[in-house]
């Protein structure tokens, strides 16, 4: 990280200083992958979203104990896998809470949200809302630092290091978690995954 | 395979899988292959697993999503600034009452005891007066001084003719 600035963090200064569009500009920027980690890990949306908006509110609040030399997105991170794991120990505190949640563990309103960019006929659309479900099925079968180590490898930018620290681990327990994760999901997605070729 | 290198061979396809790999390493690994049906068996299958995780949806946002964070930010820090001022406020009431009440008994205290001084002088001074009146002109100074403590203190001497003529003078 030395020598690079990060553009986050130019933002975090300017919101400690109390500039609110440089933290509009935030939200905006890291709303979808807050959101995507809270609702894979709470499987509620509207839970998903009271707590990524949580989040964002912390992230205001704590503006002033932020390092700047610290990646904003580690920091972010931190705080949403944080506040996903309060929600879930009380929840295990209070089961009856989250009855709702559990009755619908398959999110109605996610389907309607799946972008369809190409002409897909209908018969597709079937089969990849039963996959997308296949999918969230086992993530949520996974335990919880498997399934938030494999959701921030998918983002693209979240290197094993940032990922280690957002977990509080060690990198080689890291990268251990990540792939007895893959390994969990390839089994159980096994007739899912088709052989393909190399393409980019 | 031993294990470092069986390690070495799944970062390797992990960081493929996510484009992450620079042109010799890539080349490196189509030759691996290859030559490893099974190593091509193993990439395919992580590069089908990596496919159905990008083609996840997104989670639902709403619209007005940043506006209530926006929202909420504005209201917490409404909260805490009204909190601070309650802070500041109770206390200060608090010790403005006090002070208050303090100094109400004080000035109620002291012109209570200014009013029963005064009294008191009055008191004095009538029964001066009266035992004064009730004597001989030879026997006042001496019975008259002798019990009024408040003169006796003030060691005003006992036989002083010009102030027995001015109290006899009063007295008329």
């Amino acid at each position: 990280m030395a020598g690079e600035r990060d553009p986050d963090a130019e933002l975090m200064v300017r919101v400690k200083q109390g500039d609110a569009a440089a933290f509009e500009l935030l939200v905006e920027k890291y709303k979808q992958p807050v959101m995507n980690l809270a609702y894979r890990t709470l499987r509620d949306s509207n839970e998903a979203e009271d707590l990524a908006q949580n989040v964002f509110v912390q992230v205001f609040k704590s503006a002033d104990r932020y390092r700047v030399e610290a990646k904003f997105s580690t920091w972010l991170f931190t705080i949403a896998r944080n506040l996903c794991l309060n929600e879930i120990r009380r929840r295990s505190r209070h089961p009856a809470q989250s009855l709702e949640a559990a009755e619908n563990p398959e999110d109605e309103s996610l389907g309607q949200q799946f972008e369809d960019r190409k002409n897909t006929s209908a018969p597709d659309l079937l089969l990849r809302d039963e996959l997308t479900s296949k999918v969230e099925e086992a993530l949520g079968s996974l335990p919880e630092n498997q399934r938030t180590a494999i959701l921030l490898f998918k983002e693209k930018d979240m290197s094993y290091e940032e990922i280690s620290e957002i977990l509080d681990c060690s990198l080689s327990a890291t990268k251990s978690l990540i792939h007895r994760g893959r390994e969990t999901l390839k089994q159980k997605l096994k007739p899912y995954l088709r052989t393909g070729v190399w393409d980019e | 395979m031993n294990k470092p290198e069986n390690n070495q061979i799944d970062e390797l396809i992990a960081r493929a899988v996510r484009g992450e790999l620079k042109e010799a390493e890539r080349r490196d690994l189509e030759h691996r292959m290859q030559l490893d049906s099974d190593l091509r068996d193993r990439f395919e299958m992580e590069q089908s697993l990596e496919q159905l995780l990008e083609r996840l949806p997104n989670a639902p946002v709403a619209t007005n999503f940043t506006s209530r964070v926006m929202q909420a930010v504005a209201a917490d820090q409404r909260s805490a600034t009204s909190s601070k001022r309650a802070w500041w406020r109770i206390p200060f009431v608090r010790l403005a009452t006090g002070l208050s009440v303090v100094t109400i008994a004080g000035v109620l205290s002291l012109n209570e005891y200014r009013k029963s001084q005064r009294n008191e002088m009055v008191r004095s001074v009538a029964s001066f007066t009266e035992i004064a009146s009730a004597m001989s002109p030879e026997d006042r100074p001496a019975l008259a001084f002798r019990d009024f403590d408040a003169i006796a203190n003030l060691s005003v001497p006992a036989e002083s003719e010009l102030d027995l003529e001015l109290l006899v003078a009063l007295q008329k």
